[in-house]
């Protein structure tokens, strides 16, 4: 009667894009930035931002000239086997970013949590907790979201409110120190850190009719408040622990709240508690490449009936495992950076003109 | 479709049986509370060229039976060429496993601050391994061992008498004595002085006297 | 205005406009007599089953009535009826049908005579009163004492009793091939999706079962996802709360023989509200709900976070709480996770005892299972104090839960959270929580979210938060919630 139709509402898709956005960017690039630019880092999370909101003001403008989703247009306006290709494509890229998060993930909980584990068990039952939450498909993830949006938010600005207790002046300057090429490649890693934009494409197929401006209005303003966040953020941990110290953290934000005591209260430290920050907004990133892989993988291989299906999630779970793990081996940041920048971002990026003049070039009333 | 349905139902449920009686029968990851001991200060100290190390902690009850004795952990300080090595002798010495997530303070000898080798290398362990909490407070002191010593005159253990104290004076003055994590991020930043405090034993109290500076920003 | 319809001479014609005012409604009785001393003058005689149960009593006004009127010539009722000759008291003529229908279901009978122009309402009142006992369960110190008792038709008269209208339509099924139990759907047509009504009776013909002896049965047989631990139907023993919500559009499901009432569809959040939430004023029913969302959190979650603390993350706790904890277990023989487990199953223990036990000595089995029992195993150091201070907390905790069998859904997921938390400390807590929550997500009831309203509010203008946690001020509640129809969302508004 009322949901059994896969639909979300607006307020939903703002937290559901809050979450992918927020997730691992506050976890890793501050370090990153810290290194390169310093107290100027704030500038490239705004420059960040800007691609980041350039890059969605394109993707609407390719959304308002297709009817449908992107996916739908791509299955019916091209040709099957390059239409197959980039679904090939984007499932592997759905695979590497998953891969990514999840490792990032099972890493966090390691160092944060479960320090005696073994990282190949917590990696596993990451996966299997986001499988079951990818079952329930987007409605579901969307739900669990929408709840918890303001509890783990509410919670994160109280500890940001405590930590600015402790941050020095002498920490924030001097501001315009680090040269814009710095700025600038600080500014596109935190444009990597924004591309779930590009799942903006597929967002139409879930919300109602005629709200497409409304979803895109959503994801813009969920983009400006991990934006938000990212700042403050970075300049609580800049103030507290100075960008020397900060670019030689692993994850700053653990370090962060570790060190927020609240004297005489009934709980000495919070870091524990506050890790599950992450491990909810980590779960998302997870969970929406891990939904979008799958879905590409069964559209890719025409997988209709219901064994297949099944089959193509195992595959997409079994080949993020194994990414997750080869990530832990190598140097994954590096690795990851240079695929982002040399492969995934040419291709996000050219992609949807490329897909839509190529549609709208077959359409006149026939398909290839 | 019922039968394909029910089979991956048993199945699942027989795989998280055995997840779950392995993870049980196998004892978990998990270190129980009582086979933990929970160091309240750390000291270290340079002495001939060796790193002493020692841990102080708190008295607790233990009961036997119905009787009730003191237990204390009784291990005497160890020394090695490295932060490093001598933890590892101390550790290894105890019966149970520390848990230094109380760690109230870290005392440091005067001596070890001017051997800046065996200052830094005790620096670079405790930032790579995350070994003490940050909000560990630091002071320094003429001779670790004889401010030891001064335990057993004390009402509390020696880290929380510490902690005490200079939480007490950083309310009369109005500072902010500075900690561990501070004292790492300077390493790093080289933007300031650090200024720690000093004990000094006088007629068996704990005093402080002038803070002892520590500059990072002439290093290399 | 709605347009009334005047009482006819013919008894035919008000006999027909009077089944269709009260089509689909299996407990109201028109029961065609003959009086006059010729027994040719056709009358009918409308009630409500229960409510007017004694009619044929020669001590009753309408036993009397219905005694003289056989004895009267047929020329010469018009008159008898017109004087109120027998000087009964509190018989009201009415011109119009409806009018009259009101005046039944104020629990009185109404009589119909052919060839009489008005319609007579006898006054007999026999709604349940006395009789029906408070329930045992879902106690409140504001508002009815009232509970269901085994009867469908008192059952029905109960709820009649608190909505007075002749909307409220109760269709009646048989459930059962030897039980032959009736099964009322109570509802008000106006408010009801009819979709919702459908797919609850395809849903309670699905089966073939011998007998239907509870309601529970029907509930286990409807539900789709029956494996999860999360009731799909709310049950309760109040004909207040059943009335409240066939006022939101809710249906109630009745079953002969059973005390308990099924509502549906639902959610999670009116499992934590209670009757007096509505009785009380904003600022206590706001602190009472919440009361129950911490304790409904903390029943499942206090047992599996002491864990994950003690065992994982030390750091949490205060170093003298955390060393007085550690004075407490020493000695204790068992690993914390295996002494939180026995000491929960043990309270289970001692729960289904008491609930078992009769009377006195159920009361006395918690005095001597918590105290006696509790303290010996201290003493002997079997168990640590801190880990009795918890499972009894936990247990009060589960007790705040208002629905029972809401309630036994934290009761057993708190073991699985105590599981993965002795597994792997918090990251196993916080993958526990998760995988509840997002089962709880997949959940629905009649297509309703289960998370609703903290989920899909939108869908009523996020109106329905404001009967989430927290409840708004009573003037503020002005619309219904999402199971009624959309063009009757409008429940309060002010006249002036």
């Amino acid at each position: 009667m009322f949901s059994e139709n896969d639909q979300i509402s607006i307020r939903q898709v703002f937290r559901l894009f809050a979450f992918d956005f927020i997730g691992g960017s506050t976890l890793v690039l501050p370090a990153v930035l810290s290194g390169l630019a310093g107290v100027d880092g704030l500038w490239s999370i705004l420059l960040g931002g800007g691609i980041a909101s350039l890059y969605l003001f394109y993707l609407g403008l390719v959304l308002r000239r297709i009817d449908t989703d992107f996916l739908t247009f791509l299955q019916q306006r091209l040709p099957v086997w390059p239409a197959k290709g980039i679904l090939v494509f984007l499932t592997i890229h759905c695979v590497l970013v998953a891969g990514y998060a999840a490792y990032i993930f099972a890493d966090v909980m390691k160092l944060g949590l479960v320090t005696g584990e073994k990282y190949s068990l917590i990696l596993a039952l990451i996966l299997l907790a986001a499988a079951y939450a990818v079952c329930g498909g987007v409605e579901s993830r969307a739900r669990v979201y929408e709840v918890l949006f303001w509890l783990l938010f509410i919670s994160l600005f109280l500890m940001l409110l405590l930590a600015a207790r402790d941050m020095e002046a002498v920490n924030l300057t001097p501001f315009f120190a680090a040269p814009a090429s710095s700025v600038g490649k600080g500014g596109c890693l935190v444009f990597f850190c924004m591309t779930p934009l590009f799942l903006t494409l597929f967002f139409p197929a879930y919300v109602g009719k005629g709200k497409r401006g409304k979803m895109v209005l959503a994801v813009f303003a969920a983009l400006w408040f991990a934006v938000g966040v990212l700042a403050v953020f970075y300049v609580i941990l800049i103030g507290n622990f100075g960008a020397s110290s900060l670019a030689f953290m692993g994850y700053p934000a653990v370090t962060l709240m570790s060190s927020i005591e609240l004297r005489g209260s009934f709980l000495k430290r919070f870091d524990a508690f506050m890790i599950g920050i992450w491990f909810f907004t980590l779960f998302a990133l997870v969970n929406v490449f891990l939904f979008y892989g799958k879905l590409f993988l069964q559209k890719a291989f025409s997988c209709q009936t219901r064994g297949k299906k099944a089959a193509a999630f195992v595959t997409i779970l079994i080949l993020v495992y194994v990414t997750a793990m080869l990530f832990q081996m190598v140097g994954s940041a590096a690795v990851f950076t240079d695929y982002m920048r040399y492969f995934a971002i040419p291709f996000l990026v050219i992609l949807p003109a490329a897909v839509f003049v190529r549609g709208k070039r077959t359409d006149s009333g026939s398909y290839l | 479709m019922r039968h394909h349905r029910s089979t991956i139902m048993t199945a699942t449920a027989v795989f998280w049986g055995l997840v779950f009686c392995s993870a049980a029968l196998s004892g978990c990851s998990a270190t129980q509370l009582e086979e933990r001991s929970f160091p309240m200060a750390a000291l270290v100290d340079d002495k001939d060229g060796q790193v002493v190390f020692a841990y102080g902690f708190p008295a607790l009850s233990q009961k036997d039976n119905t009787d009730l004795e003191v237990a204390k952990v009784n291990v005497p300080m160890t020394s090695g060429a490295s932060f490093a090595e001598s933890l590892a002798a101390y550790e290894g010495e105890m019966s149970k496993k520390a848990d230094c997530s109380h760690l109230k303070v870290l005392v440091l000898g005067e001596q070890l601050l001017q051997d800046k080798k065996a200052f830094n290398d005790m620096l670079d362990t405790m930032e790579e391994s995350d070994l003490y909490p940050r909000n560990t407070y630091v002071c320094v002191t003429k001779d670790v061992s004889v401010l030891f010593e001064t335990e057993e005159n004390l009402p509390q253990d020696l880290g929380t008498y510490l902690e005490l104290f200079l939480q007490n004076h950083e309310s009369d003055r109005q500072i902010r004595h500075e900690n561990l994590g501070k004292l790492l991020d300077e390493r790093r930043n080289r933007r300031k002085v650090v200024e720690l405090p000093c004990l000094q034993v006088e007629e068996g109290a704990i005093v402080l006297s002038d803070p002892v500076s520590v500059d990072f920003r002439w290093e290399g | 205005m709605e347009e009334k319809t005047r009482i006819s001479n013919h008894l035919e014609e008000n006999f027909s406009v009077y089944q269709t005012l009260f089509k689909n409604c299996a407990d109201i009785k028109m029961r065609t007599m003959y009086i006059g001393q010729e027994k040719r003058r056709k009358c009918f005689l409308a009630y409500i089953e229960v409510a007017v149960s004694n009619m044929l009593l020669e001590n009753t006004a309408l036993g009397r009535l219905l005694a003289a009127l056989e004895k009267i010539p047929e020329d010469g009722i018009n008159q008898v009826l017109s004087d109120n000759a027998l000087g009964i008291s509190d018989v009201t003529p009415y011109d119009y049908v409806e009018d009259a229908a009101q005046g039944m279901l104020t629990g009185d009978a109404i009589l119909f005579v052919d060839g009489y122009p008005h319609a007579l309402k006898i006054a007999d009142k026999g709604y349940p009163g006395m009789g029906v006992q408070e329930p045992d369960s879902e106690k409140v110190i504001r508002g009815s004492k009232e509970g269901f008792t085994d009867s469908i038709k008192v059952n029905t008269a109960l709820i009649r009793k608190r909505i007075r209208s002749t909307r409220v339509k109760v269709q009646e099924i048989k459930e059962g091939i030897r039980s032959h139990t009736s099964v009322d759907l109570v509802y008000m047509e106006d408010l009801a999706y009819p979709s919702v009504i459908e797919e609850i009776k395809s849903r309670l013909t699905e089966y073939e079962i011998d007998g239907v002896l509870d309601s529970g049965v029907i509930e286990q047989l409807a539900e789709k996802k029956w494996y999860s631990p999360f009731p799909q139907f709310q049950t309760t023993q109040r004909p207040d709360r059943a009335a409240f919500a066939i006022l939101e559009g809710r249906v109630v499901l009745l079953c002969d023989n059973s005390p308990a009432a099924l509502i549906l569809p639902t959610d999670f959040n009116s499992f934590l509200k209670t009757s007096d939430d509505y009785y009380n004023r904003f600022g206590v029913a706001t602190f009472a709900r919440i009361l129950r969302y911490l304790a409904a959190f903390f029943s499942m979650t206090l047992p599996g976070l002491y864990l994950a603390v003690t065992n994982f993350h030390t750091q949490i706790l205060p170093t003298p709480l955390l060393l007085s904890f550690w004075e407490a277990r020493i000695g204790v023989p068992f690993p914390a996770a295996l002494e939180v487990i026995l000491m929960e199953l043990s309270f289970e223990l001692l729960r289904e005892a008491g609930v078992r036990l009769p009377g006195a000595m159920g009361n006395t089995i918690g005095i001597v299972g918590g105290l006696i029992i509790g303290q010996a195993a201290v003493d002997a150091n079997l168990v640590s104090p801190i880990v009795v201070i918890v499972v009894a907390f936990t247990a009060l905790c589960s007790f705040s839960i208002p629905n029972e069998e809401f309630a036994f859904a934290f009761r057993l997921l708190k073991f699985y959270i105590i599981l993965m938390s002795a597994w792997q400390g918090y990251f196993g807590f916080l993958l526990g929580l998760f995988t509840i929550l997002i089962h709880l997500s997949r959940l629905k009831s009649f297509g309703i979210p289960y998370l609703m309203p903290f989920v899909g509010a939108d869908l009523t203008g996020y109106q329905d938060e404001r009967d989430s946690i927290w409840r708004a001020p009573m003037r503020w509640l002005h619309r219904r919630p999402i199971y009624a129809k959309r063009s009757e969302r409008i429940r309060l508004k002010k006249r002036r």
